[in-house]
């Protein structure tokens, strides 16, 4: 019974770049200014320093969250048929995983 | 910012769990690559450990950075004027790696870090329902292993460079 941590992974990578490349609105924290707001990366109106690690990986945290509750009732379901694990599945996650890692560093690179 | 009169003795700490997670993940990968036949009864500790000192070193990391970001990043990396002072305060040659672009590598460390912490807990789960022995789920199990090790050498590496900056002298 892979499916869960499988989907887990998988959400969490999804996750991890849709804020920046789906625009997905995440919680931005201006420390200086000990305040939070709710907008796009990049978005106009906000303070000179912003963070928006907390808010990317926030939003990665609730992805994988998600899909890990949907891989627990597929494993559920599907108990007793088959084996429990989808190879199909783990490529995908693995695929996604990398994916997530190529596209924050191809951001980022100095 | 929250938690800056104690940064450095978080700081500290932080470095002696990523120290500690670097010798826990590559101590489990070392066992998952050699357990190919038989599971080590510790395996799945050494799971738990590794994903709960990832857990730790991140939220620490995480408190930290608000504190980083301002009085290190927004102050000297990314600040033109600090850089010509404190080139101008030194004597040795021309910098290799420029201010911003140590900021950069920084940024890589944490999204690394982030996801590292992610294939961690996934690879804890995984520990829970599968072995490394199972062929069928033996792939995922060695890739998040190699992933989970990966990301903690380089986020050590990085951080250990960039805290050096000012400690061993240039931004080179």
């Amino acid at each position: 019974m892979t499916r869960a941590p499988t989907l887990f992974l998988l959400g969490g990578s999804l996750g991890a770049i849709a804020p920046g490349w789906a625009r997905v609105p995440v919680l931005l924290y201006a420390p200086v200014e000990r305040s939070v707001r709710f907008a796009t990366l990049g978005a106009p109106g906000g303070p000179a320093i912003e963070i928006t690690f907390y808010g990317i990986y926030l939003c990665a945290a609730i992805c994988a969250l998600a899909l890990a509750l949907v891989g627990v009732l597929w494993d559920r379901r599907a108990s007793g048929r088959g084996a429990g694990h989808s190879p199909l599945l783990t490529a995908w996650a693995l695929t996604a995983l990398a994916i997530a890692t190529a596209y924050q560093l191809w951001n980022v690179w100095p | 910012m929250v938690l800056e009169t104690h940064a450095r003795l978080l700081l500290v700490v932080h470095a002696l769990l990523g120290g500690t997670l670097v010798a826990l993940t590559t101590h489990h990968l070392v066992w998952i690559i050699r357990s190919r036949e038989a599971r080590r009864p510790g395996e799945p500790r050494f799971a738990l450990l590794a994903s709960l000192f990832f857990v730790l070193t991140f939220l620490l990391g995480s408190l930290l950075y608000p504190t980083y970001r301002v009085r290190v990043r927004a102050e000297l990396l990314d600040a033109p004027a600090a850089i010509a002072r404190e080139v101008a305060a030194r004597t040795d040659s021309a910098p290799s790696l420029s201010p911003p672009r140590i900021a950069r590598l920084f940024d890589v460390k944490e999204h690394l870090v982030a996801l590292g912490l992610l294939a961690s807990l996934a690879l804890y789960w995984l520990s829970r329902r599968t072995s490394p022995t199972d062929p069928a789920s033996r792939f995922l199990y060695v890739g998040l292993a190699i992933f989970c090790c990966a990301t903690t050498w380089c986020g050590v590496v990085i951080g250990l460079y960039t805290a050096s900056i000012r400690a061993v002298g240039g931004f080179g």
